[in-house]
């Protein structure tokens, strides 16, 4: 998942969850723990980013 | 205003009067009030005065030319000598040299004229046609995964934009299309990379320009190949040239505009000391919504618990009503007298059962006294020492035998 797929579904389970108050206990513990993943692996991808720069060569005046 | 020439009587006229007649009849006419004037500066000179002096001259003729001080500090170009230039000013009498001059107010290099010119002419048409409308403005993506660059690989541009993605969302990766950005071939290269760059289906948002320069160096990007290969970008095009003031053409045609390279980065990515903050948003969101959840569903327990408590205590009641009944049926046929008393004993017990635990009370050792034609004990006179007598347990009966009275007190 891209960044923003991720930011995109942490959206989504956050919403679910404070909407959910019929939601049974247990899955909201699955939720909660996916989410909590989400948001960890998020910042792990910011942390752990390294520029990557890449020139693309001219063909025909390289 | 006019003259009269009347010979027969000769008017003679001082040097002054005829300058000032001069003066006022040049320096009122409108058109001499604001003239542009096209020549080659020579004889220039500035002394001490902080003036500027100088000549203005085509082939055949030259005029003077004066830029007061005042004025010159404020000029963004000065005249060199042997340059040829336009200057805007008015045209006046300097009276004690007998000549005329012009006053200058600004004054531009001839090439930037038209330059000038040319921007304008071409910007008008490419409004025309609608290449700047926004309608045509295509949305910049939220979260670019690969942003294509298109300038010098050599020039501080790139470094900037480099630099601060680095520091605002190095997630992103960045695909350089080395391009002159000034000088005769630029502008052909610029539209060439823009294309190359078309080709691919890889980049979310294109950047393309350069640092600051003067009007010349920022030539290219006000060229109409330039501009056609922006607005035929598929790709979001960002257009980024140094230069605080004034629009290029590049900058019109883009999707979007940003003052300088960097900017264009604050532009396109988000800032991951923001995401962070948001990633931290998030966090507390979900464990504030769990731990209410939790919350929730211990009170609900609670509750449930509450409520089963209750029953119980209830149907112990119920027992001892029941109990009650038997023996108010037993009691009217035993010992009427007593019938109210028990009944009450029993309510009183059926009260404290239920202000306190059922089952605790029930274990407390309460029990039931009959003689053996069944009457209920509720006082000791009704039996004598050796009679025997049964007694209801809780759980289960017991045949005893009085032994002896005791006091009231030790009953307790």
């Amino acid at each position: 998942m891209t960044f923003e797929e991720k930011l995109a579904k942490l959206t989504e389970i956050a919403d679910k969850l404070e909407a959910g108050n019929e939601l049974p206990l247990e899955d909201s513990l699955k939720l909660f723990e996916e989410g909590v993943g989400l948001v960890s692996s998020c910042r792990e991808m910011l942390e752990n980013a390294e520029q990557r720069v890449e020139n693309v060569l001219k063909t025909d005046k390289s | 205003m006019q003259l009269e020439f009347s010979m027969p009587t000769r008017t003679v006229h001082s040097v002054s009067d005829i300058t000032n007649l001069l003066k006022r009849l040049i320096e009122q006419h409108p058109p001499f009030k604001n003239v542009w004037v096209q020549g080659q500066v020579s004889n220039y000179s500035r002394p001490g005065s902080g003036h500027i002096y100088f000549t203005l001259k085509d082939k055949q003729n030259q005029i003077n030319c004066v830029i007061w001080r005042s004025s010159a500090d404020r000029l963004r170009f000065l005249p060199k000598h042997g340059e040829e230039i336009l200057a805007q000013g008015t045209i006046g009498i300097y009276g004690p040299q007998g000549k005329y001059q012009i006053t200058v107010s600004k004054v531009e290099p001839l090439g930037i004229g038209a330059l000038q010119r040319a921007f304008e002419a071409l910007k008008l048409r490419l409004a025309d046609e609608g290449l700047f409308d926004n309608i045509h403005k295509k949305p910049l993506p939220k979260f670019p995964q690969r942003i294509g660059v298109i300038t010098s690989a050599t020039g501080a541009a790139f470094q900037d934009i480099c630099e601060q993605l680095r520091k605002r969302y190095p997630l992103a990766e960045v695909l350089l299309y080395p391009s002159l950005v000034q000088g005769d071939d630029a502008a052909e290269e610029i539209a060439e990379a823009l294309q190359a760059m078309n080709q691919r289906d890889d980049i979310d948002v294109l950047i393309v320009g350069r640092g600051g320069g003067s009007i010349e160096d920022l030539w290219a990007f006000n060229e109409e190949i330039v501009a056609r290969a922006i607005f035929a970008s598929t790709i979001p095009v960002v257009s980024a040239v140094g230069h605080e003031t004034d629009y290029t053409i590049s900058d019109m045609v883009a999707d979007h505009r940003a003052p300088t390279p960097s900017a264009a980065i604050e532009h396109i990515v988000p800032d991951q000391d923001e995401l962070f903050v948001q990633l931290d948003g998030f966090d507390a969101r979900l464990r504030t919504t769990i731990q209410n959840q939790m919350n929730g569903s211990t009170t609900r327990i609670q509750e449930l618990e509450m409520r089963l408590a209750p029953t119980q205590r209830k149907d112990a009641i119920y027992q001892l009503y029941q109990t009650v009944d038997t023996l108010d049926v037993a009691c009217r046929s035993a010992v009427g007298r007593t019938l109210s008393d028990s009944k009450n004993r029993l309510h009183t017990l059926a009260q404290r059962l239920d202000a306190l635990s059922p089952l605790a009370t029930l274990k407390r050792g309460y029990s039931i006294s009959r003689k053996t034609d069944g009457e209920v004990l509720t006082a000791a006179e009704q039996v004598s020492v050796g009679d025997r007598i049964e007694v209801q347990l809780v759980e289960g009966h017991l045949a005893c035998r009085v032994e002896e009275f005791l006091d009231e007190d030790h009953q307790k």
